[in-house]
């Protein structure tokens, strides 16, 4: 006689295997693609009317729009008055866009799962070197925007494609320019826009400033600190509290690594 | 998980990748949850493909807030569901061996290989009633929790446990009888 925790176990344990057979997986794959494409189109052509001819139609409109560009300037040049928060996010991302080399460690998890951790590092020529676990990754944005190596660290043995790593690499930089808005924007979506937050005068808020997004809807919350001199951002962390779910980013700027570092020939011969 | 947050915002950008990655991450998940539910292999794969054709025109008008695993199976759930009331109510009609007739006549291409273990344990949910396989597979095996069975199921969040437990129950009283066999 097998009790209820019994048969909880038992079914929650089944090993159910299943196959699929690619060649059909290929068909629906390319029939998914193709229903994108065409969603994606129609979507298009129907919510993108021309803005200018909109605002130029009537009156009101125009006026309306110039009173927003006339704020928006006043905005910009004296943001809220106040000498503490007058580090615009546009500032952050425009320095770490020109910030010539950096090394940033993230950290992601879930509930009780085991935090997985991915470094990664960018030379002044664009190239980057990455590890997770006992993988290691190169790329050379500088020469192909989308080629990214992958060895194993310890036999050195060349591996096939991994999936998180590079969709992370990819994020930070996006046809051979690294930026800052691709992470930040994927993350919690249908964020509006990154707000400065007014925070007590402390040591560390005369150093640096928050910013933060909120979503509309759920918990997700996205939280950046950047320096307030150089305007670099310092720590990205992203929550999730329904799934106790996170991702805490560290960027540092303080090491430059030797271009042999970034070489996939040099780690293969050492 | 993170991932499949970075996945959904390149997915609704107009990644074709990315819709390539969420399909070869979930889509033995999704068959096997619909084989289970349907007990049928050709309507599992009917379901299955449904789901990923209504996610990949939905690009543009996705408003997911929640863990798109579970979006997924929700929607295979909810899809299987139609499609066994759609059933009863053809056997109803006697429409079944019409049916059967048609279906002789098509040649479909296979999509799935299942394993032994997952035929034998489709057989076995399928002597219970389909409310309660659907409570006790997506509470042990889609990991959902009873307040979000209720709400796809529309049903109040005790009626669910009752389910649960009058599945459990029923389950322990088919793998004893095939125990004792």
């Amino acid at each position: 006689m097998k009790s209820a925790e019994n048969i909880e176990k038992i079914v929650k344990n089944l090993d159910l295997d299943i196959d699929t057979i690619p060649q059909t997986d290929q068909a629906v794959l390319s029939e998914l693609l193709d229903a994108q494409k065409q969603s994606m189109q129609q979507h298009s052509a129907f919510t993108l009317p021309n803005i200018r001819r909109f605002i130029m139609k009537s009156p009101m409109t125009k006026f309306a729009v110039a009173a927003v560009i006339i704020i928006a300037v006043i905005i910009g040049v004296n943001p809220f008055g106040n000498s503490k928060a007058n580090v615009l996010w546009a500032d952050v991302t425009k320095s770490f866009e020109s910030v010539p080399f950096f090394h940033l460690t993230m950290y992601i998890g879930q509930d009780a799962t085991e935090t997985k951790k991915i470094e990664i590092w960018k030379s002044t020529d664009s190239q980057v070197r990455a590890h997770e676990g006992n993988k290691v990754f190169f790329a050379d944005f500088f020469r192909d925007t989308n080629k990214i190596t992958i060895f194993d660290r310890s036999t050195k043995e060349l591996l096939n494609s991994d999936e998180s790593t590079p969709m992370f690499i990819r994020l930070l930089c996006k046809d051979g320019h690294f930026s800052l808005d691709t992470l930040t924007k994927s993350l919690p979506p249908q964020v509006k826009g990154i707000t400065p937050l007014e925070t007590i005068d402390t040591a560390a808020s005369r150093e640096t400033v928050l910013f933060e997004a909120k979503h509309e809807s759920t918990p997700e919350q996205l939280k950046i600190w950047a320096l307030r001199e150089s305007k670099l951002p310092i720590r990205v962390l992203f929550t999730d509290p329904r799934q106790n779910e996170y991702g805490d980013f560290f960027f540092d700027y303080s090491e430059q690594k030797d271009v042999k570092f970034f070489d996939p020939k040099a780690f293969l011969s050492q | 998980m993170l991932e499949d947050k970075v996945l959904i915002w390149k997915f609704k950008c107009g990644s074709r990748d990315a819709l390539y990655r969420i399909y070869e991450k979930y889509k033995k998940d999704l068959l096997r949850l619909a084989v289970i539910l349907s007990n049928n292999a050709s309507d599992a794969e009917d379901i299955v493909h449904d789901v990923f054709v209504s996610f990949a025109q939905s690009a543009e008008t996705l408003k997911l807030s929640g863990n798109l695993k579970s979006f997924l199976l929700t929607c295979v759930a909810n899809r299987a569901r139609n499609k066994n009331r759609a059933n009863q109510c053809r056997q109803t009609a006697g429409l079944d061996e019409a049916e059967s007739v048609a279906s002789q006549l098509k040649t479909p291409e296979q999509w799935m290989i299942q394993s032994e273990e997952l035929r034998r344990w489709s057989d076995i949910m399928a002597q219970l009633p389909y409310e309660q396989r659907e409570t006790v597979i997506l509470h042990l095996r889609a990991g959902m929790k009873f307040r979000q069975i209720a709400q796809s199921q529309g049903v109040s969040v005790n009626t669910v446990k009752g389910r649960y437990r009058y599945g459990l129950d029923k389950l322990r009283s088919i793998l004893d009888g095939e125990f004792e066999k």
